[in-house]
């Protein structure tokens, strides 16, 4: 049997991840919330991180975790619910609900805050499709997790549930992982311009957040339309 | 259902959502063992949220972490010293061919690692696999960075040396 050389190694460990349950048992006992696989499940194309990760620079390790997927991932499930994830949602999506613009001012100095400027608030429509019956009982990953998973069908809801989120949780763990699914909700329901400022926005706020790379490949998506 | 008090703070959960992944990895490869890992990865990031009052900002955070993961590790690794390794959770036959292939070359280089000295260790892990760049290394390790990279050429010869002669005992 013939070895891999030290290099070989070297790049295989570089690609090891801790299972996600034993991080999350690690976050349990510390008492924190904890996603697993933080937004992974977002369905962007490998190809579109690798080509926005390559143009940045960005190290392999901004990428862990994210939906370049097969190459990192050693529990394959996040790789299997990225690839369960549709392209596009259904053809004709629910009227979705409206979010105010934010002001330019708003935005120039978004920097130093401890999170974005408030979303503002939404009218839901009066179709039952709110999300009262149980995200107001769901603890904050849950209510994460929920909104996440929401993205790939209902953007709608997902924004809902983020808007939640944000009430529930205003200076709660997974702040950053609410915008950038805030973002992507934005963007899916159609949107756009403000999902455009609100990545803008947070690429100013968080230089160094591991979701830059997502935030930036829906920007370069939303460029591209 | 009132939530249970964290132990540590929202900044240092966020640091964890962030990095326990690379922190936990290094742990692994500069020598804490398989089953000791989430006692040492939560022990990283107590340390921090109660040292988080002193980080300066100097250095990103992941990188101030991995200073906090070394000073853990060692104590660690002194435990195993204590405690003799014996047949630990790496002896378990993993379940799937492509499970084993790949515990089976982590667990080479985390033996080839256990050949060489510590100080050695530290650097070629921080620079090589969590990708430092030396300067950083130096820092964390608290040395020049001519011995840094000192230390990384006899870290690679000796992992070369270690390799080679597992191949041969093969």
């Amino acid at each position: 049997m013939t070895h891999p050389d030290l290099n070989e190694l070297v790049a295989r460990a570089r690609r090891d991840r801790a299972a996600p349950a034993a991080l999350a048992a690690v976050a349990r006992n510390l008492r924190v919330p904890f996603v697993a696989a933080p937004l992974a499940a977002i369905a962007v194309p490998s190809t579109a991180m690798a080509s926005v990760a390559a143009k940045l620079g960005l190290s392999r390790l901004a990428l862990l975790g994210w939906g370049a997927g097969s190459t990192v991932l050693t529990g394959g499930v996040v790789a299997a619910l990225v690839l369960q994830q549709p392209e596009a949602p259904a053809k004709a999506p629910p009227p979705v609900p409206q979010v105010q613009p934010m002001k330019g001012e708003a935005l120039a100095k978004s920097v130093p805050t401890a999170e974005l400027p408030e979303a503002p608030v939404v009218t839901p429509s009066p179709e039952r499709h709110s999300v009262k019956d149980t995200a107001t009982t769901w603890d904050e990953p849950q209510l994460i997790e929920r909104a996440r998973k929401a993205l790939a069908t209902d953007p709608r809801r997902a924004l809902l549930l983020a808007q939640e989120h944000q009430r529930r949780f205003p200076t709660g763990a997974l702040g950053v992982e609410r915008d950038v699914i805030m973002l992507e909700a934005l963007a899916r329901s159609g949107q756009t311009a403000e999902a455009r400022r609100r990545a803008v926005a947070f690429e100013a706020k968080y230089p160094k957040s591991i979701h830059l790379p997502r935030v930036r490949a829906l920007l370069s998506r939303l460029d591209s339309e | 259902m009132p939530e249970p008090e964290a132990l540590i703070g929202p900044v240092t959960a966020r640091l964890f959502q962030a990095h326990a992944a690379e922190v936990w990895r290094f742990l692994k490869y500069v020598g804490v063992r398989e089953q000791d890992l989430p006692d040492a990865c939560q022990e990283v990031f107590l340390v921090a949220h109660r040292k988080l009052p002193e980080f300066r900002g100097d250095s990103a955070p992941r990188t101030w972490l991995y200073g906090i993961a070394l000073r853990v590790a060692k104590t660690w690794r002194r435990r195993r010293q204590l405690v003799p390794l014996g047949d630990d959770d790496r002896a378990v036959a993993p379940s799937q061919e492509h499970e084993r292939e790949r515990r089976d070359t982590h667990e080479l280089l985390c033996w080839a690692l256990d050949q060489i000295s510590e100080l050695q260790r530290e650097v070629f892990v921080l620079h090589e696999i969590e990708e430092l760049p030396m300067g950083e290394v130096a820092a964390r390790v608290e040395c020049g960075v001519f011995t840094a990279y000192s230390r990384l050429r006899l870290a690679r010869n000796a992992l070369k040396r270690a390799l080679a002669e597992k191949g041969v005992k093969r």
